[in-house]
């Protein structure tokens, strides 16, 4: 089905900012990241790059049902993996060659978590670390795996917790020095946060508007709507439902919640030039769609 | 009954994605359905005068690059100032343009 509806694009040609990926040479201002490099050196036109995007969401979908099988029964499990492939909030990051780092980060997460829900915790370091390869944002990664393992009741060692956390520090302080990130901290502030908060929130919130109201979706979100009252309120929302989840002990509404606010953690602390699109939603959604599966086939057990 | 509402969703979603997809056939199809959705944004109706431009709809171009400076208010942003600029240069070696030179003072 999701072939199906991807297949048009196809056919289609480059957009926006796309043909300057897709240009030979560097000479372009677009952030020369390991996979753009890669592309440059192996896509051969704008169709094959669209089927690069449309076959990585694809197997973004498999590892989030190799994943779900491990908690949730097997129809739960295929309806998850749909809801995310089909999503239409993913079509940016499908449609949009500009996306394919979302879609390559988004891969390298659900394997390292595929990995540490196996207990191979190098294996999902090393997998964590890749995600970088896809985009800087891919650094939650090393928040998210044992955020999953934290959820699933794993217990790590003291010693392989100190390396985690010590390694994970060490390269996120040399990504962000050597990627010259320090220059976007300016604008930090907790205004600056609930803002963007609130426009992330209404991001994950087009994911089910848009099943009925896909024309609400759009390259270019108007944020003007934004005010101090809206963005307090929003943010005062998100502590309710994490108390309210953390006294049920995290059921999986919960951990999505907890998951989509990690999964954008920097870019609702730290001010991106490229700002907040439905492209970066991507890893967000991804355990939303295995919580909208449970609630609609449930199962025993804690999911 | 659940697994109907399942079923239910996955078409509404199949249905959504394929009307959401055509969006990006084009850079016309991509900054109209922008413009429509965000009519308040300089952005897509600056994009969307360029994707008429480069169609050589010169009209649409100008009418809708006229939009795009008209909501910045005269006093675009700094990130905007360039490719403003830039379109409006463009347009005029390209076609006969209005005068914008009062509007656009404080871009040059």
């Amino acid at each position: 089905m999701t072939l199906a509806v991807y297949t048009p694009a196809l056919s289609f040609g480059s957009v926006y900012e796309e043909g300057l990926l897709l240009t030979p040479r560097e000479a372009v201002q677009t952030p020369n990241r390991l996979v753009d490099r890669l592309r440059r050196a192996l896509v051969l036109d704008v169709r094959h790059a669209h089927a690069v995007n449309i076959a990585l969401h694809l197997v973004n979908g498999l590892l989030l049902w190799a994943l779900a099988q491990a908690i949730v029964p097997p129809a739960t499990a295929i309806l998850a993996m749909g809801l995310f492939l089909l999503n239409p909030l993913q079509v940016e990051a499908v449609a949009y060659l500009s996306a394919l780092p979302e879609l390559v980060a988004a891969c390298w997460v659900l394997l390292a978590v595929l990995a540490v829900e196996r207990r191979w915790i190098a294996l999902a370091w090393v997998c964590a670390a890749c995600a970088v390869t896809g985009k800087e944002v891919g650094l939650v990664s090393f928040a998210l795996v044992p955020l999953w393992a934290w959820w699933r009741g794993q217990v790590w060692p003291v010693p392989t917790r100190l390396i985690w956390a010590g390694t994970c520090w060490l390269i996120t302080l040399g990504f962000m020095g050597g990627a010259g990130m320090r220059g976007w901290l300016g604008g930090i502030g907790p205004l600056f946060t609930v803002s963007h908060l609130t426009q992330a929130t209404r991001l994950l919130a087009l994911s089910v508007e848009s099943l009925w109201h896909p024309q609400a979706l759009t390259i270019d979100h108007d944020w003007s709507w934004i005010t101090r009252p809206i963005a307090w309120s929003v943010a005062a929302g998100w502590g309710l439902a994490l108390i309210t989840a953390a006294r049920r002990a995290w059921p999986i509404w919960g951990f999505a919640l907890l998951w989509a606010l990690v999964a954008l953690a920097p870019r609702i602390l730290i001010g991106f030039p490229d700002d907040l699109h439905e492209r970066h939603i991507y890893t967000a959604t991804l355990m939303g769609s295995l919580a909208l599966a449970s609630l609609i086939l449930p199962s025993k057990g804690r999911a | 009954m659940r697994v109907l509402i399942g079923v239910l969703l996955l078409g509404l979603c199949a249905r959504g994605s394929a009307q959401r997809l055509e969006a990006w056939r084009s850079d016309q199809a991509l900054w109209d359905a922008a413009a429509r959705t965000a009519p308040m944004l300089p952005r897509p109706a600056l994009n969307l005068g360029h994707a008429y431009g480069q169609q050589g709809q010169w009209p649409e171009a100008i009418a809708w690059t006229e939009r795009a400076i008209l909501l910045t208010g005269g006093r675009p942003p700094l990130w905007l100032r360039g490719p403003l600029c830039h379109q409006v240069r463009w347009l005029s070696v390209f076609s006969d343009p209005p005068d914008w030179s009062l509007v656009l003072d404080c871009v040059w």
